[in-house]
């Protein structure tokens, strides 16, 4: 009888652990590829992943229409959202250890929190497409694994101090930074550098920690030294409380930053002053859809405002082109559950059909160089009265200076 | 030199109004009471929301300091109550109605800062060389009042002296005849009309959002550590004190290390005077 017993138990047993392996196994068996996506859905960083999920949204279902032909079968993409609540270190991890050991999806695309994922993906490596994070150290250094869709903060922070100098007349500039935020120090690092290229005197550094919600002490000190304008080192949830704070405290002259701020946010986070506040701002970061000259984008962007009715940030025409660059690597490598081929693939890939950001090519046409793929950099300038951005400068850089640079007519009137 | 200092008043009003809040609850029941901090946020989003929803900002405010005196309350009277003779559970409890109210901002209005328009917004005080802005300048006058009333209350009213004498001995207070449930519930309900006044006055320089009140409640529980726990007006001089002491450390040696500041004022407050800037063991809430 107990013998019995025993062999039921490991049969239920062996039966229950065959269906969990199968079921894992199978996971993009189907015509339906999954694919993951680590975003801020909530938390300080939540200015950011709702839009990115909107454009990868936008952007499988454009995909989708037609599909991607792999191994003789013609798929169509599915992600799966995780939110890492701003938090990549643990939220984050425990949603990369899920797709990657529980789902095992091939390939992820995340917002924030590099550095935090490396360990995992020592463990089990796997392509993970970055759709945000251009702090400065890069980090492409940090594994071998991750791919970067934006030009990282070198290739546009040239552009803040070139434009100041050129078009402003700014002679010194005081930065404020948030201290213990990395995006925030990488800038005013390269601030640092761009203003000695440009010949613009630093008046004063200033920071303050990540975590304050007064500024008055940093901002006295950036004015004391009466600058000719006052760059701002963070992320637009973190700065644009500055911003106001540092109009509260009288100052009237330009404010520069590479947060990517847009029209919505300013008016969320500024409140009802938010057009006198924003006066005056000059934002360097990669191209917005709405002012980019690249008639995809700017089709991207109309479909984007009017689907979602809010303004699409910079970051939206890269997470749209996302399903597109993971199709196309599928399509290359032959394989949806592979992750080594897909990742050797994404290194090999063209500029995908389909894209809207204007991919800046490399050589052979590659989309990635050194796995960074990037769009032109760009200044905007706030349209006072208008609610809405203008293209005040487009440039390429080469060795930390500025290229090429371009001024559009002034389109705000 | 005037305009840091100036500043560090500024930061010591925020400071001594959240503070006591803490130190009221603190000095009649015990209770180290996280939660305040997702009344202050409750209270500023119900101010947002009622501005949103086109009340003027004096009614919005109203709104939301009622708000929060009703939030306080219910945290009382849901779960403090039922562990005021098991002061060891007091910390986890108000850390868990910490987060519960947190996640109930972000679950219902997003994690996404707002902001909080007042017809003060633009308003820029200057004299002698100092400027501060109207939005400052209303959490000072507010902060003022606020605390003066609070001195009123305890010191010339019959629930004021119930409340000292509670504070002091509970037993001896319940064996008089005074009615300690009600002392705890009007403790919460001052303790959350201070919260939204802090809310009212102190989001309109920032923004809302559902962790906006962490880094003050940081601050404030320093204070009351450095005040002398369960000291309302050890709170008022220590959030003074450590809103100075912050202002100058920023301006001197770093503003990266504002917070740092205040973490060295409570060492060395601890070691020089344990019991605080004005020891408690015989006058809480006083």
């Amino acid at each position: 009888m107990r013998s019995r017993s025993a062999a039921a138990l490991t049969a239920a047993a062996v039966f229950a652990a065959s269906a969990a392996c199968g079921a894992q196994s199978g996971a993009n068996d189907g015509d339906t590829v999954k694919v993951g996506a680590i975003l801020s859905l909530s938390g300080i960083y939540s200015t950011l992943g709702p839009a990115q999920k909107n454009a990868l949204t936008m952007g499988v279902e454009a995909l989708n229409k037609t599909g991607f032909t792999v191994g003789g079968r013609k798929r169509t993409l599915e992600i799966s959202y995780a939110d890492d609540r701003s938090d990549a270190a643990t939220t984050g991890v425990t949603a990369l250890r899920e797709m990657v050991q529980a789902q095992k999806i091939p390939v992820i695309a995340y917002g924030l929190g590099s550095d935090t994922y490396v360990p995992q993906l020592k463990r089990q490596p796997i392509p993970m497409v970055n759709i945000l994070d251009s702090s400065y150290p890069g980090i492409l250094d940090l594994s071998q694994n991750l791919f970067l869709t934006r030009g990282a903060s070198p290739t546009y922070v040239p552009g803040c101090l070139h434009y100041a100098k050129r078009n402003l007349g700014t002679k010194s500039i005081s930065v404020i930074t948030a201290k213990g935020e990395p995006y925030a120090e990488g800038l005013t690092q390269l601030v640092a550098k761009s203003a000695q290229t440009e010949g613009v005197a630093i008046a004063a550094t200033a920071e303050f920690p990540l975590s304050s919600t007064d500024y008055s002490n940093a901002i006295g000190a950036a004015l004391a030294a009466k600058p000719d304008a006052v760059y701002l080192s963070s992320v637009t949830a973190v700065i644009l409380p500055v911003l106001k704070q540092l109009r509260q405290s009288g100052y009237t002259g330009p404010v520069i930053h590479s947060s990517g701020v847009n029209p919505d946010q300013a008016e969320a986070i500024l409140g009802a002053q938010f057009d006198s506040i924003m006066k005056d701002n000059y934002d360097c970061a990669g191209t917005l859809p709405t002012t980019s000259a690249n008639p995809a984008a700017k089709s991207f962007a109309e479909a984007y405002q009017a689907r979602f009715n809010e303004y699409p940030q910079d970051l939206t025409m890269w997470a749209h082109d996302f399903p597109f660059i993971v199709a196309a690597a599928m399509t290359k490598a032959d394989s949806v559950t592979d992750p080594e081929k897909i990742q050797k693939a994404l290194s090999e890939i063209t500029v995908p059909e389909g894209t809207v950001s204007g991919w800046l090519p490399g050589d052979g046409g590659l989309l990635f160089t050194g796995r960074n793929a990037r769009t032109a950099s760009e200044v905007t300038a706030w349209c006072a009265g208008k609610r809405t951005l203008r293209s005040a400068m487009v440039f390429d850089t080469r060795d930390g200076a500025v290229v090429d640079p371009v001024f559009p007519e002034d389109t705000c009137a | 030199m005037i305009q840091v200092l100036v500043n560090g008043v500024f930061l010591g009003c925020l400071f001594a109004v959240v503070a006591v809040g803490l130190t009221l609850v603190y000095g009649v029941m015990e209770v180290p009471n996280f939660a305040h901090a997702g009344v202050i946020v409750l209270a500023a989003y119900a101010t947002w929301s009622a501005s949103a929803a086109g009340l003027p900002f004096a009614l919005a405010a109203l709104v939301g300091i009622a708000c929060g005196a009703a939030v306080s309350v219910l945290t009382e009277v849901v779960a403090y109550r039922w562990i005021i003779d098991n002061p060891a559970a007091a910390p986890a409890v108000a850390l868990g109605l910490m987060l519960i109210l947190q996640n109930t901002a972000l679950r219902l209005f997003g994690g996404e800062g707002r902001s909080m328009d007042t017809p003060y917004d633009q308003v820029l005080v200057e004299f002698g060389g100092v400027s501060l802005s109207g939005v400052k300048v209303a959490l000072v006058v507010l902060a003022v009042l606020a605390l003066t009333a609070l001195h009123l209350i305890l010191s010339r009213t019959s629930l004021g002296r119930a409340m000292r004498a509670v504070a002091q001995d509970r037993g001896a207070a319940a064996m008089l005849g005074i009615p300690m449930r009600r002392q705890y519930t009007l403790a919460f309900l001052i303790a959350g009309l201070l919260a939204g006044i802090a809310a009212v006055a102190y989001a309109p320089t920032f923004q809302v959002s559902p962790y906006m009140a962490d880094e003050v409640l940081l601050s404030a529980f320093v204070v009351v550590v450095v005040g002398g726990l369960g000291s309302v007006w050890g709170a008022v001089a220590g959030g003074l004190v450590l809103g100075v002491v912050e202002g100058l450390g920023s301006a001197y040696l770093s503003s990266a290390y504002q917070s740092a500041f205040g973490f060295l004022l409570l060492v060395l407050i601890l070691v020089l005077k344990p019991g605080g800037l004005r020891g408690a063991t015989g006058r809480r809430v006083a």
